[in-house]
């Protein structure tokens, strides 16, 4: 079989067994990237290429194989998205107004990749600050599905999510504020995690929403996502909301039998703005469930179609107060003016995208005198009641299965006039952001037009155990 | 329509974003729809409820009063658009 398709494991195997150096797969991993340049449509999933300092890295790797060193990653490649700080790498996030920027630091997750003995190759294409569900909203141009290249892979973690899909890397990460991971994983066809909030540090992740951002994974094997949540989980001093929880040990506990857990269908996710044959594969999902003895149970989550009003409201806010540091002065682009003001306005203006810009003044909106209690107070008691209606919940079931979005991936350009619309793909997404809770999306059939289905596992606050074991199960069928 | 050209161009200049006429009217008309979807939480009495800024059960945290070290300031220098040795240039601003 492809190596550039196995489970992290098998490589491992392969690298003792000294049938492959992580240099030669590294290498391979960089031609396959490099060759999609020549396609008609190319993915465009990498802004920065880490070519020279990849190749060093695995060559490194290589040396402390050679001595028999053991560590969960040890010469395995991986691509992280560009919001992610690699210390020396550029961090664009996709804008203008970062374009010159080069990180001084590496984020918690870099630094623990690298004591795991990771090799980084390259920072992922984005929607721009991650403010999108589509990855159409980049400086570096639109990112194309690789299942399908005419449709967006999602977003706004569409270029991590499709080149883990075209077996660019075994694994990815990825950021989620309201779906950001699991909405590109589902029209992806791969495995992407959104662990709890304070689960992982968020310290070197450029802030969109600090309430709701959270670091997570993508992979083709469930078992991978276990690996790699397991290097990146843990508290961390630079981030005080980061928990102290002890990390998660998904490997172990991931084949166990899933006899008399509890399955939550809400109601409320399959209403009738789902797609049909969505609807059909999360009845064949719980069907199969109930035949390993899980308890199917319906519940009720009755505030869920206020999610993405009351994310739209906050994720806003958040991020008109954590964008004000773009200014143009310490770092990033600047437009000269005639006064400090003009610097800021002109820096601004040119360096952001539209939709970030619309995001920005929204939040300054919500936020300002007068219509702060209207919006953001009133969204803030809004997130309460979600909150409590997951709490409820969780006394009568162990997880829930729902869909990831209401759909399987639309074309480029379809949604990209009406914000409205581009938001409500996340609808089954944000409210597991707004109530801090750990889900995943895996890959569960096909629809008619060949395009992938994903299904969200949702469950307690970290409880990813959970959610692995339900996963091994549904992929492993 | 809810958010007026004047309002848009006054928050626009509180969030340091210069708008053209063709900006301001795509964003009034934007924003104004958007905030007419988002108010669909009006729906909810909420006077009972309490506001939620943050999803865990976390409070201040203190660390020691000690100097450790940070990045060097010639690199971060090396970032700003001007400087002038440990300086960073700007326009004037008195």
């Amino acid at each position: 079989m492809d190596i550039t398709q196995l489970p992290i494991t098998d490589i491992s195997k392969q690298f003792y067994e000294k049938k492959i150096t992580s240099k030669e797969l590294t290498q391979l991993f960089l031609n396959k990237i490099k060759d999609d340049q020549n396609h008609d449509k190319p993915l465009n999933a990498i802004t920065t290429l880490m070519n020279d300092k990849a190749l060093s890295m695995a060559d490194q790797a290589d040396q402390r194989l050679s001595k028999g060193d053991k560590l969960p990653l040890l010469g395995i490649p991986i691509i992280i998205k560009d919001n992610i700080n690699i210390k020396g790498v550029p961090s664009s996030c996709a804008s203008k107004i970062l374009d010159q920027y080069v990180a001084t630091f590496d984020a918690t997750v870099i630094s623990k990749l690298r004591e795991a003995g990771a090799v980084l190759i390259g920072k992922s294409n984005m929607d721009e600050f991650a403010m999108g569900s589509s990855s159409e909203h980049s400086s570096f141009g639109v990112v194309r599905n690789h299942v399908n290249r005419d449709y967006s892979p999602g977003g706004s973690s569409g270029g991590s999510a499709t080149a883990i899909s075209a077996n660019w890397s075994p694994i990815a990460l990825g950021s989620d504020t309201g779906g950001s991971i699991r909405q590109p994983a589902s029209f992806c066809g791969i495995i992407g995690l959104k662990p709890t909030y304070g689960r992982v540090s968020r310290y070197g992740l450029i802030a969109y929403s600090s309430s709701l951002d959270q670091i997570g994974t993508f992979s083709n094997h469930i078992e991978d996502t276990a690996l790699l949540l397991e290097v990146i989980s843990g508290h961390d001093k630079m981030d005080s909301t980061s928990s102290s929880v002890n990390v998660p040990q998904c490997l172990n506990s991931m084949r166990k039998e899933l006899k008399g857990l509890r399955v939550g269908l809400p109601k409320e996710y399959l209403s009738n703005e789902l797609s049909p044959i969505i609807h059909k594969q999360i009845q064949q999902s719980a069907d199969y469930l109930k035949s390993l003895g899980c308890e199917i149970i319906e519940v009720s989550l009755p505030h869920t179609e206020y999610g993405i009003p009351a994310y739209y409201i906050i994720a806003t806010a958040e991020a008109s107060s954590n964008l004000s540091r773009f200014d143009g002065i310490r770092y990033g682009k600047r437009i000269e003016g005639d006064n400090l003001n003009e610097v800021f306005l002109q820096s601004r203006s040119t360096g952001f995208g539209n939709e970030v810009k619309r995001r920005i003044i929204l939040g300054t909106y919500v936020l300002s005198s007068g219509y702060y209690d209207a919006y953001y107070l009133k969204a803030q008691k809004v997130r309460t009641l979600i909150k409590q209606d997951f709490v409820e919940v969780f006394k009568k079931v162990d997880i829930l299965l729902t869909p990831t979005s209401p759909t399987t991936a639309f074309k480029i350009g379809e949604k990209l006039n009406d914000p409205l619309q581009m938001y409500l793909s996340d609808i089954y997404t944000v409210n597991v952001n707004l109530a801090g809770l750990p889900g995943i999306s895996i890959p569960y059939g096909k629809d008619d037009k060949g395009l992938p289905i994903g299904i969200q596992l949702i469950a307690n606050y970290f409880q990813e155990e959970k959610l692995i074991q339900t996963s091994w199960h549904l992929l492993n069928k | 329509m809810k958010v007026t050209l004047e309002v848009v161009e006054k928050v626009a200049q509180l969030s340091k974003i210069a708008l053209n006429e063709e900006d301001k009217i795509k964003y009034s008309n934007e924003i104004s729809q958007i905030l007419d979807y988002v108010e669909k939480i009006n729906e909810l009495d909420t006077s009972q409820v309490e506001p939620t800024a943050h999803i865990l059960d976390i409070h201040n945290v203190y660390r020691e009063d000690k100097s450790g070290r940070s990045i060097d300031v010639e690199i971060l220098m090396k970032l700003a658009p001007k400087h002038k040795d440990q300086f960073i240039v700007v326009p004037k601003v008195l």
